[in-house]
């Protein structure tokens, strides 16, 4: 009788904390902010997009890499444009195993895009491409892999960015 | 009996209406439009609705994206806007009354604005407004973003038109 009262605290527990889905800081830090710039993160569909790109603006923000961060598309100034193009996920597989409460670990095959498009006065610059592939499973208890594959390529869109100098700092070292 | 009923039909179906504490400001129509505003606002995901509330003022001739050119008028947006929600207990009682019972919702925006012309600060402005509204099952209160966005808009482009600090446009040919 224990064991089953010790079982639902902790699923209650887990259902009202969720599971932890939220994507960690990134690596990179700078001290050195580059002038104001537009980011465009693409449309917003649905909640989940909402909070999917409230999240990689506050990791950006974090880095100490952006002095100022403005929406949209600006026809002067510098743009940053990220995207995540295709991609693959659970689909299918992740839907049916809906059927176990999402308990049994389905094995499936990933694969994640993110694309940076850097923009002067609005002429491209440059784009810059990455891709993370891979197999997991899709469970519970199990962090989407999605997540971190975005913060690890945003890591590396962030250190292409300083090491290509295209964007002015806001106070040259 | 009947009145009363009416009376509460209506209530329940109209909802109360939502609360600014920044008030409402008039803006008189047939006055000549001010000169075109460049602004810069620091939230990505905001900035397009905010820009959009700063035109639908009708005191601009134009209002866009961007630092703009040498010469040109622009404002800077720091913009911080954080949700007031009940406690959960209260919108688990809510929810386990189908959201029969109402649930108190608040948004509460700061907005500090400088502007600025040839890279000189010509003033600062600082609002905010904190909107409030029961809502329950039939009225979620859709509308509260864009009044309390809307809110700050108005009083900006109110107090930029009474300090005369941008110059006013030139009429169309």
């Amino acid at each position: 009788m224990k064991a089953i009262g010790l079982t639902a605290l902790l699923c209650s527990t887990l259902i009202i904390a969720g599971c932890g889905t939220r994507m960690a800081p990134l690596d990179y830090r700078s001290q050195h902010p580059y002038v104001p710039l537009t980011l465009d993160l693409g449309p917003v569909k649905s909640r989940f997009d909402e909070q999917a790109q409230r999240e990689t603006i506050a990791a950006l923000r974090q880095t100490g890499a952006f002095s100022f961060l403005d929406g949209g598309y600006s026809p002067s100034g510098y743009s940053l444009l990220i995207s995540e193009p295709g991609g693959k996920s659970a689909g299918l597989l992740g839907a049916l195993n809906a059927i176990t409460l999402l308990t049994f670990p389905m094995p499936y095959s990933y694969q994640s895009n993110l694309r940076g498009n850097l923009l002067k006065d609005g002429q491209l610059l440059k784009t810059y491409n990455y891709r993370r592939e891979g197999y997991s499973v899709a469970a519970w208890y199990v962090p989407p892999v999605q997540i971190e594959s975005r913060r690890e390529m945003l890591d590396e869109l962030l250190r292409d960015l300083e090491k290509d100098r295209l964007i002015p700092q806001e106070n040259p070292r | 009996m009947k009145s009363c009923l009416t009376l509460g039909a209506l209530l329940l179906l109209a909802g109360c209406a939502a609360t600014d504490t920044l008030p409402d400001r008039p803006l008189t129509d047939g006055q000549a439009y001010l000169m075109t505003l460049h602004v810069m606002v620091d939230d990505p995901l905001r900035a397009a609705e905010l820009r959009n509330a700063l035109r639908a003022t009708g005191v601009f001739e134009n209002v866009q994206t961007g630092a703009g050119k040498p010469g040109d008028y622009s404002a800077r947006i720091q913009f911080q806007s954080g949700r007031e929600i009940p406690p959960m207990p209260v919108i688990f009682l809510s929810a386990a009354t189908l959201f029969l019972m109402p649930l108190s919702n608040g948004i509460d925006t700061r907005t500090d604005i400088t502007l600025l012309h040839e890279g000189k600060v010509l003033k600062r402005y600082s609002y905010r407004n904190l909107t409030h509204k029961y809502t329950w099952l039939l009225d979620q209160g859709g509308e509260m973003q864009e009044q309390n966005i809307q809110r700050i808009a108005r009083a900006f482009a109110g107090d930029l038109r009474q300090d005369q600090l941008l110059p006013t446009a030139s009429p169309a040919q």
